[in-house]
C-alpha cells in the first residue's frame, strides 16, 4: 500500500478499555475518510473483532493499533499484541472473529511471530492489500 | 391446568404439577429454577443498553417470580407467553425509570437523539447511509459531537425497547434452539459462536446473511423488510452479545 504519511499509532494494556479506545480512534479516521455511517460501524466491528481475537489467542500485556490512510480513499489497519507468537492459538477456519473480519475488511492477513500476533486489513476504497 | 391446554407447558406433567402445588413454597422454588433461563435470556436481549447484566437478571427474576405467583394455569395461555410479558414489562419498568445509562452526559444524550432523527430523514433523501459530514452539514453539531453520539446510541435505551424481542408471534422459548432454515444454528456455526443460541431467529438471520451469504446491510433490509438503520443496529447488538463474556 502507498502512503505519504506517517501512521497513527496507540498502544495501551491488553484490556477492553485499550479496545473501546482503538474503536473511537478507528471512526474518528474513518469518519474524516468521509466514509458513511455503515462503512464506520462496520469498520467499529473489524477493529473490535481483531481485538477480542488477539486477546482470546493468548495472553498479551500491551495491545497496539497502528492505522494509516491510504492514498485512496481507504485505510490501512494493524493491530497487534506482544505476545509470544509459539502461545498464541487460534483456529482461523472456526473462529468467529476471524469470518467477521474477513466479512468486512478485504485482504485480512493473521500474522504469529516472536514478536506478537497481528491482524491488517483494510477498509474503504482503494487496492487489495 | 386441563389436559386439553395448548402449548407445551400444558403437555408437561411436571410442570402442571407444579402449577397445581402452588402456593407451596418447594413447587414455586423450582418453577422459578425451570424458567430461570428464559429471565436470563430475555435480560440479555436488554443488554447493551447501558445497564449492567446483573441488575438485568435481577430484574427479570423478579419479573419471573411475580410470573408464577401470578399464572392462571386454567386460562389457556402457556406459562411462557405469559412469563415472557411480564419479564418484559418488568424490564421495560426499570428502563423507563433509569432512562439513559448513567454514564451518558446530557449534552450526549440530547446530540444523539437528534443525530438518530437526522439520520433517518437522510438515509431517505440520499438513498444511501449519510457521512458524518451529512450530519454535521444538517445539525449545529461538530464532527466529535456526531461520532460521539454515534457511539452512545449504543447505550441509548428507550428508543428500542418497544421493538418485538423476536419474530412476531414468537415467545423467547421458541427461539431457544428452534428449528430456523438457512439460517439454522448448525454445528458448523455452534463451533465458531455458542452464544448465537441466545439470539432471536432475525438476529441469527442477519448475521447468516451477512457473514455467511457475503449480503450487504442494503440487500439485508430489503431482503428482511426492515430498514438498513434497524439491520445496522440488530448486527452491531447482536456482534456485542457473542463477545460479551457474561
Amino acid at each position: 500500500m502507498i502512503s505519504s504519511i506517517e501512521p497513527i499509532v496507540v498502544t495501551g494494556p491488553a484490556k477492553a478499555e485499550t479496545v473501546a479506545l482503538l474503536r473511537t480512534i478507528a471512526a474518528s479516521v474513518a469518519a474524516r475518510r468521509d466514509m458513511d455511517v455503515v462503512a464506520i460501524e462496520e469498520f467499529r466491528i473489524a477493529v473490535d473483532e481483531a481485538a477480542t481475537l488477539l486477546l482470546l489467542g493468548g495472553h498479551a500485556s500491551r495491545l497496539e493499533m497502528s492505522i494509516l490512510p491510504t492514498n485512496e480513499a481507504g485505510v490501512e489497519v494493524r493491530v497487534r499484541t506482544d505476545l509470544d507468537g509459539s502461545a498464541f492459538h487460534i483456529d482461523r477456519a472456526t473462529s468467529w472473529p476471524w469470518r467477521v473480519i474477513r466479512q468486512l475488511t478485504r485482504g485480512a492477513e493473521l500474522t504469529v511471530d516472536d514478536g506478537g500476533a497481528q491482524v491488517a486489513f483494510l477498509v474503504g476504497e482503494g487496492p487489495e492489500a | 391446568m386441563s389436559q386439553d391446554h395448548p402449548g407445551r407447558d400444558a403437555e408437561d406433567p411436571v410442570v402442571a404439577d407444579l402449577f397445581a402445588r402452588m402456593p407451596d413454597r418447594a413447587a414455586r422454588d423450582e418453577l422459578a429454577r425451570r424458567y430461570l433461563p428464559l429471565a436470563e435470556h430475555l435480560a440479555r436481549r436488554f443488554g447493551g443498553r447501558g445497564q449492567q447484566h446483573d441488575d438485568l437478571v435481577q430484574v427479570a427474576s423478579l419479573g419471573l417470580v411475580n410470573a408464577i405467583d401470578r399464572f392462571d394455569p386454567s386460562r389457556e395461555v402457556r406459562f411462557t407467553t405469559f412469563a415472557t410479558a411480564t419479564i418484559v414489562g418488568e424490564l421495560k419498568r426499570y428502563f423507563r425509570d433509569r432512562g439513559w445509562g448513567v454514564r451518558v452526559p446530557r449534552s450526549v444524550q440530547e446530540a444523539t437523539m437528534q443525530v438518530n432523527r437526522v439520520m433517518g430523514s437522510l438515509w431517505q433523501e440520499l438513498g444511501r447511509a449519510p457521512t458524518v459530514a451529512d450530519i454535521v452539514a444538517r445539525t449545529d453539531l461538530t464532527e466529535e459531537s456526531v461520532l460521539e453520539a454515534l457511539e452512545a446510541s449504543r447505550a441509548y435505551t428507550s428508543a428500542s425497547l418497544d421493538e418485538p424481542v423476536g419474530e412476531a408471534g414468537t415467545v423467547a422459548g421458541d427461539l431457544i434452539g428452534g428449528h430456523d432454515e438457512r439460517f439454522d444454528v448448525s454445528e458448523e456455526w455452534l463451533a465458531m459462536a455458542p452464544k448465537l443460541r441466545t439470539l432471536s431467529e432475525r438476529e441469527r438471520r442477519i448475521l447468516y446473511l451477512r457473514f455467511f451469504q457475503d449480503m450487504t446491510q442494503t440487500e439485508i433490509a430489503e431482503e428482511i423488510g426492515i430498514s438498513q438503520m434497524h439491520v445496522s443496529r440488530l448486527l452491531t447488538q447482536s456482534l456485542e452479545r457473542l463477545r460479551d463474556p457474561a
